[in-house]
């Protein structure tokens, strides 16, 4: 079946399987690996994607739910061209990241919080974070990462 | 990837209801439950129905003496709503400690209730505060209080070409209402233990009425009489905690699993409830 949305600003329109998830029609039809695939039980958050501006499991969402209405952001709408999206250039300067797995989706739930919530104290950092696994940073600089793009710490 | 399954996307309620009634179809939601469920193999659908776009399914509609909370609301839109903040904390808190952010701009309260684990954090809350659940299907529709709708374990009472509709909750029953949540991690945990206190208070100050619910300590959510008891017409700060602790053990049935012990369960629901009655004590204006 034909399904249209909006991806990343622009309308795409993908044949897709009633049983398929919007994580595989990402990565395997629109071959855009940035979304990750961790557990794909909701537990984990490497796929996390925006729709309509909240943050989700991809793995669970089905495609074929999807209409022209929908926007759907991946890692790879956040950039302009070379120019990083500050939650982008702030994770690379506080070593936000070691492998890098987590960090797509880490990255866009901290985009749907902040974009929610502009000034979020470190306990609510936490929690916007807490649906993201990373088993490398211990989350420290993470937290810091979105101290430096609120602004309450200022970056070297 | 899923088993092959057919989808529907519902516009309209009678839609939905034909094609559950008469089509074979399972309703989805959030999928959060449902779609985890068939990727591990625990559950079959070859006809899915999305239920998440119909608006008499995912309204919340604040009234004078209630709320009307539909059961596909997001959890983060029920957790948005200042009506439930205002007027059920007890349920706020529940959701907001369901899974992730993800999970809850997914997940509905009519999938917590509809898979009814013992651990369901919506559904301890609901059962607290005596929710009504509102069920309807293409001849009609009935209510049927929440108690009654979780017969068993993960058991509900809806028939097959049913939907719940939503749940009915009445205003002003409660002076106190709190809920808490023990798990081994901080988000998208199954709780070990949760549950729900509802306290009154008559003129007097002393308690008049509470409703205690516990989960995960039985095979489904279970309700306290028997420690209720032991609080009535006491003052909320001069509550026989270990009067209170054993009558809670006595009332529950843990077993021990991945999670905890039954020891554990069973010690800590005991602090826990002592744990609400010290946050109402605190909160109680004399």
């Amino acid at each position: 079946m034909l399904v249209s949305f909006n991806l990343n600003g622009n309308p795409v329109e993908v044949d897709v399987m009633p049983h398929w998830s919007l994580l595989d029609v990402l990565r395997d039809k629109l071959e855009l690996m940035g979304t990750k695939k961790g557990c794909e039980t909701g537990e984990c958050g490497a796929c996390t994607v925006l729709l309509n501006g909240d943050n989700v499991n991809s793995c669970l969402v089905l495609a074929s739910k999807l209409s022209a209405e929908d926007e759907v952001t991946t890692i790879e709408g956040l950039a302009k061209d070379a120019l990083l999206h500050p939650i982008q250039a702030a994770f690379a300067e506080r070593g936000a990241l070691q492998c890098g797995y987590c960090t797509p989706g880490m990255i866009l739930s901290v985009k749907a919080m902040l974009d929610k919530n502009p000034h979020p104290t470190r306990e609510q950092i936490k929690e916007g974070i807490s649906g993201n696994l990373c088993r490398c940073t211990g989350y420290e600089q993470i937290v810091e990462a979105v101290e430096v793009v609120i602004g309450e710490v200022k970056d070297q | 990837m899923f088993p092959k399954f057919e989808l529907t996307k519902a516009a309209t309620l009678q839609e939905a209801l034909r094609e559950i009634g008469e089509n074979n179809g399972t309703p989805v939601c959030g999928g959060t439950d449902l779609l985890v469920q068939l990727r591990g193999g625990v559950r079959s659908a070859a006809h899915v129905v999305d239920i998440s776009g119909i608006a008499e399914l995912t309204e919340i509609r604040e009234e004078d003496s209630g709320v009307f909370i539909g059961a596909a609301c997001p959890l983060s839109a029920v957790q948005a709503n200042s009506a439930v903040a205002e007027h059920f904390p007890a349920l706020w808190q529940a959701v907001s400690k369901v899974g992730s952010a993800q999970i809850r701009n997914a997940a509905s309260l009519g999938g917590n209730v509809q898979t009814a684990s013992p651990a369901a954090d919506g559904l301890v809350a609901l059962m607290a505060l005596d929710a009504t659940v509102c069920l309807v299907s293409s001849d009609g529709a009935r209510e049927m209080p929440i108690s009654q709708f979780n017969s068993g374990f993960k058991k509900t009472e809806l028939r097959g070409s049913e939907l719940i509709r939503g749940f009915y909750l009445k205003k002003s029953v409660w002076d106190f209402q709190e809920f808490f949540k023990i798990g081994r991690r901080n988000a998208l945990a199954i709780s070990v233990v949760n549950g729900a206190v509802c306290i009154r208070y008559c003129g007097d100050g002393r308690i008049e009425d509470a409703a205690i619910v516990l989960g995960a300590v039985s095979p489904a959510p279970i309700r306290l009489k028997a420690v209720e008891q032991v609080l009535m017409g006491c003052a909320v700060d001069c509550v026989d905690e270990q009067k209170l602790r054993d009558a809670v053990v006595d009332s529950i049935s843990p077993i021990s699993d991945i999670r905890a012990s039954k020891e554990y369960r069973s010690y800590i629901a005991g602090v826990m409830v002592n744990r609400m009655l010290r946050s109402a004590a605190k909160k109680e204006v004399v």
